[in-house]
């Protein structure tokens, strides 16, 4: 409205061309709520993406979910839950004016953001090292670590912003105690928590990753009891170096593989007619299907070796029809006869997608931190009162849809199987 | 009854008072504005760019058509063309022409409020706007383009064209749009002034608001849909990318699932203004308009379910195929309520034919021949045979540039009095106007004759049976490129050395017209005076200002009436 409409004061955090808070915090709140169904939307472009493959080839989800770890997947799961209650908190402390609650809250929701992005660190770097890739990188392998504690170089490339952060916040933080700037002090310490939330994560991630990894030689050692437990490597039972590659390659084997690995090892017969019908581009799926019966009767019967003819029967018929395609853009793999190589880039798929939905998500939780460091620094100089406190609010909004957005990504890509 | 205000300040015009143009002056007061009219000029000047380097580009290509053989470009540069020509038109002109341009000018004074709701995100989208096409214009540079606008895999794969800036650059321009219409729709939502209720609303905003429901529901997608196009030329995803296993079709789904509704972001607008355009200059309220505003919603819902038409020949199945097919032609009854609106209200009004009002009925003119060959395209059995033809090319250009642009150049002739104080030269205006329908008629008509012939499109060589029609289409390309110039440059003559006017020169009485001109900077001196923004008697002449001015403020001036609300009925 015209503005001798506002003679009557206006208090200095409303906008001019609001008439009063009550206009102002409406229109945020819808602002933020269309803003997270366009986030919402966002997403489900790779949900959708994620669907479409799932339905077309679920074996292949199955088998590469086997390669994220469902506890570093949970912690991270708790973390954020937990960092949802803190932003709860501090949007409630801000309605009622509690200025130290509502700081430490929005700490400890900073920490813990950094806390999960350490724990992300941990896991692509362990997954950069053995070539577990996009689609078109895809190059699985074992990774070659002697004894002894192993940091990715990944690891360390991942951690180099977050180190200078730390160190930058931190420097500020001491510089404005020094000078008796206790707010900018109290916000920089703030920032260098968060930073420190971050090598947390890294190093107690780093820490769980090397006690699994040193179990599962263990539980070899002791011929296993896991219930993903290849017996097929039990034949290696060699000591030293030798043992523990044979360990960490079975830890790092999914499960189906493993039983195919076994399969071909033990009647090599089948394993070779498959490769036949494969080399053969000419032939139609027909023939495929009348050869499937015949190995799947050879098979001993199993459950999980029907499971793994399944698999491949549909995998064979993929190959017939993806070789063309695979030939003109010179794809890796030889697709004439399909190795077993190349069957596990296949897995490359699941990860193209894993990637994209925690990176678009990781990307989403480093916005919520500079969000959320914005709103420290204007809950340090107290900025927000009990009439005026829509910035807690918008953010909390966010932050919630920010783990819930993980609260489905969790079970989608790790709880598969 | 009355209110006493100084008409001459309020209603007056203040190119020598306060306006937003001399309210602060300097790079800096504009380059950091969070004055929605500043930001709808930035805009302004922005898409216009836009529009003469596209423009530019389309006239290249039609000299390249004028023969059957080649004549200047290699294929390879032909390709380049069309495809700049498709992507910065699409991106960085139409879509953000009249919401962002127009609409930010207008929007908050049809409201009658100071700002839209949130300055801040208006100008950060403004400026996304600009990387987006900062980002396009480099792919000139970094070897260019020839995708087609429409980024289709697998060949966006192959490419070694800038796929990736031109990407990066739609990808920035989408969130400019997101922005923009989050904005908007907030504003209409929360800050309808006490007494506007949603049906009294100027349909201008319902289309706005219906283009706003598009931009947050639809670009979304394409944002992501162009993330993953970059991640798997970047990352080798496999998605899209057949040789992983990946399915080129589905890019195509999630491409049409934002660009149909996109459509409807460029065209819904442009009803907007043809509504207020053909009431306002025909003295006439708006003929059922409740009709109008709904149709608006539907057509920004129905745009929704019809992507897959796109793709009859792409290998859908083919109960889908029919179903797309089916929904497709229930777009058309919306549109089609639409312009039997605007003619209904035409009838037995007063008639000026002003420039603005040309443009309108060049609207209906064309934008019903586009809507109708849309019907064609729509029907499985004739799509086959025109699918990727020249008809495709007419159909499309009479809706965005037909409909579109028309509308554009009709708003901006009608609110320019508003927007810089001075009133265009009405003789040059016609002039112009009449260049762009006949020049767009010459252009785009051959076309239909040539595409049902089974022309392909995107040919840079063809066999010279279609010359003659080439030829005619490139005759019309240059006059109506002649004639979009003429109206700029007429618009430009108007804001600086154009005969002064004060605020309400059409009698309109929509909000934005109780202000000066150029408006204020908060917009209005003086409480507005709400009232049925069609009803165009409350309008009366002010002979001592040469303008029109609401009846409430027309008793003489001595009498003291306190401040009060603005009427809330």
């Amino acid at each position: 409205m015209a503005h001798d409409d506002h003679g009557k004061e206006h208090a200095p955090f409303i906008a001019h061309h609001f008439d009063d808070e009550q206009q102002q915090f409406d229109a945020g709140k819808l602002g933020i709520w269309v803003f997270l169904v366009t986030e919402v939307l966002f997403f489900s472009g790779l949900f959708c993406a994620y669907v479409l493959y799932r339905y077309s080839q679920p074996e292949i989800f199955v088998e590469a979910s086997e390669f994220l770890d469902k506890v570093l997947g949970g912690i991270n799961t708790i973390v954020l839950l937990f960092s949802s209650l803190t932003m709860a908190v501090a949007v409630r402390a801000a309605q009622l004016n509690q200025r130290k609650v509502l700081i430490y809250n929005l700490m400890i929701t900073m920490v813990c953001a950094a806390i999960f992005l350490g724990v992300k660190a941990v896991e692509y770097s362990h997954k950069w090292d053995e070539g577990i890739l996009t689609r078109g990188y895809y190059n699985f392998h074992h990774p070659d670590h002697g004894e002894g504690l192993h940091i990715s170089k990944y690891l360390y490339m991942l951690s180099v912003i977050p180190a200078i952060l730390l160190v930058v916040f931190t420097a500020g933080g001491v510089v404005f105690k020094v000078t008796n700037e206790a707010k900018k002090s109290l916000f920089f310490f703030g920032l260098a928590l968060m930073m420190g939330g971050y090598f947390l994560g890294a190093v107690g991630g780093k820490i769980y990753m090397e006690a699994k990894t040193k179990a599962t030689a263990a539980a070899h050692e002791g011929d296993g009891h896991d219930e993903s437990h290849d017996h097929s490597h039990d034949e290696k039972d060699g000591h030293g170096d030798d043992k523990g590659h044979a360990s960490l390659e079975s830890r790092w084997t999914p499960v189906v593989y493993r039983q195919e690995k076994t399969k071909q090892d033990g009647s090599k017969q089948d394993g070779s007619k498959q490769d036949k019908t494969k080399q053969d581009d000419s032939k139609s799926a027909d023939d495929n299907k009348s050869k499937q019966p015949e190995s799947a009767g050879k098979g001993s019967g199993e459950k999980s070796d029907d499971k793994k003819d399944e698999s491949k029967k549909d995998d064979t018929k993929k190959d017939d029809a993806k070789a063309d395609a695979g030939k003109e853009s010179g794809a890796p793999g030889d697709t004439a006869s399909v190795t077993e190589e190349e069957r596990q880039r296949r897995v490359g798929i699941f990860f193209s997608i894993y990637y994209c939905m925690t990176g678009l998500h990781a990307i989403h939780v480093i916005a919520g931190m500079i969000a959320l460091s914005w709103l420290l620094w204007r809950a340090i100089h107290g900025h927000f009162r009990p009439d005026y406190f829509g910035p807690v609010d918008y953010v909390g909004l966010y932050w919630h849809l920010v783990d819930l957005i993980w609260i489905y990504l969790f079970p989608l890509l790790y709880l598969i199987n | 009854m009355g209110i006493a205000v100084d008409r001459t300040k309020t209603f007056g015009n203040a190119i020598d008072g306060d306006n937003y143009l001399n309210a602060s002056s300097g790079i800096k007061s504009w380059m950091f504005t969070l004055d929605h009219k500043r930001i709808g000029v930035m805009y302004l000047i922005g898409v216009t760019f836009a529009l003469f380097l596209a423009g530019i580009f389309a006239l290249v290509l039609r000299s390249e058509l004028f023969t059957a053989n080649k004549m200047f470009l290699t294929e390879a540069q032909y390709n380049q063309m069309f495809t700049l020509h498709g992507a910065v038109m699409v991106f960085a002109f139409i879509i953000p022409s009249i919401p962002a341009a127009l609409g930010n000018f207008v929007l908050p004074m049809m409201l009658g409020v100071k700002d839209v709701a949130f300055p801040r995100l208006n100008l950060c989208s403004f400026y996304l706007w600009v990387i987006g096409t900062l980002f396009l214009m480099l792919t000139l540079m970094m070897g260019g383009l020839d995708t087609g606008w429409t980024f289709y895999t697998p060949y966006s794969l192959k490419t070694n064209t800038g796929v990736i800036f031109a990407t990066f650059g739609a990808f920035v321009l989408g969130f400019s749009s997101i922005f923009t219409g989050l904005n908007f729709l907030v504003t209409i939502n929360t800050m309808r002034p006490p007494g506007m209720t949603w049906f009294k609303m100027p349909l201008f905003l319902w289309s706005l608001y219906a283009t706003s429901i598009i931009q947050i529901l639809a670009t979304p997608v394409l944002g992501i849909t162009l993330l993953l196009l970059l991640a798997e030329r970047i990352m080798q995803i496999g998605i899209f990318n057949p040789a992983y296993g990946g399915d080129p079709v589905l890019f195509q789904h999630f491409f049409w699932f934002y660009s149909h509704p996109a459509v409807y972001i460029m065209i819904l607008p442009g009803m907007g203004v043809i509504s207020e355009l053909i009431s306002v200059h025909s003295r006439k309220k708006i003929f059922g308009y409740s009709f109008i505003a709904f149709s608006s919603v539907a057509i920004a819902l129905l745009g929704f379910l019809v992507w897959g038409h796109h793709m009859f020949t792409s290998g859908q199945s083919a109960l889908v195929t029919i179903i797309f097919s089916a929904i497709t032609f229930t777009v058309a009854v919306p549109s089609a309520v639409k312009v039997f609106n605007w003619l209904a209200t035409m009838y037995k009004g007063c008639i000026s034919l002003t420039t603005p009002m040309c443009y309108a009925l060049s609207f209906i003119f064309l934008f019903g021949i586009g809507g109708l060959t849309g019907l064609f395209l729509g029907t499985l059995s004739t799509d086959i045979h025109l699918h990727d033809t020249y008809f495709v090319v007419a159909h499309f250009h009479f809706v965005m540039v037909g409909g579109t642009l028309t509308a554009l150049l009709g708003g901006l002739f009608h609110w320019w009095p508003k927007m810089f104080g001075r009133m265009y030269n009405e003789f040059v205006g016609r002039i112009g106007c009449f260049l762009v329908f006949a020049g767009f008629n010459l252009t785009f008509f051959p076309q239909f004759v040539m595409g049902s012939r089974g022309m392909p499109r995107r040919y840079a060589r063809y066999d010279p049976e279609f010359e003659i029609f080439h030829q005619w289409s490139t005759f019309g390309a240059f006059v109506l490129g002649i004639g979009i110039l003429i109206s700029f440059v007429c618009l430009a003559y108007a804001a600086f050395k154009g005969p002064r006017c004060a605020g309400n020169p059409w009698g309109a009485s929509s909000l934005e017209w109780q202000s000066s001109s150029p408006p204020d900077f908060h917009n209005f001196v003086h409480n507005v005076a709400l009232c049925d923004p069609y009803d165009f008697s409350t309008q009366e002449l002010d002979e001592e200002l040469d303008t029109f001015v609401h009846r409430e403020f027309m008793e003489p001036e001595e009498k003291p009436v306190p401040e009060v609300e603005p009427q809330h009925t």
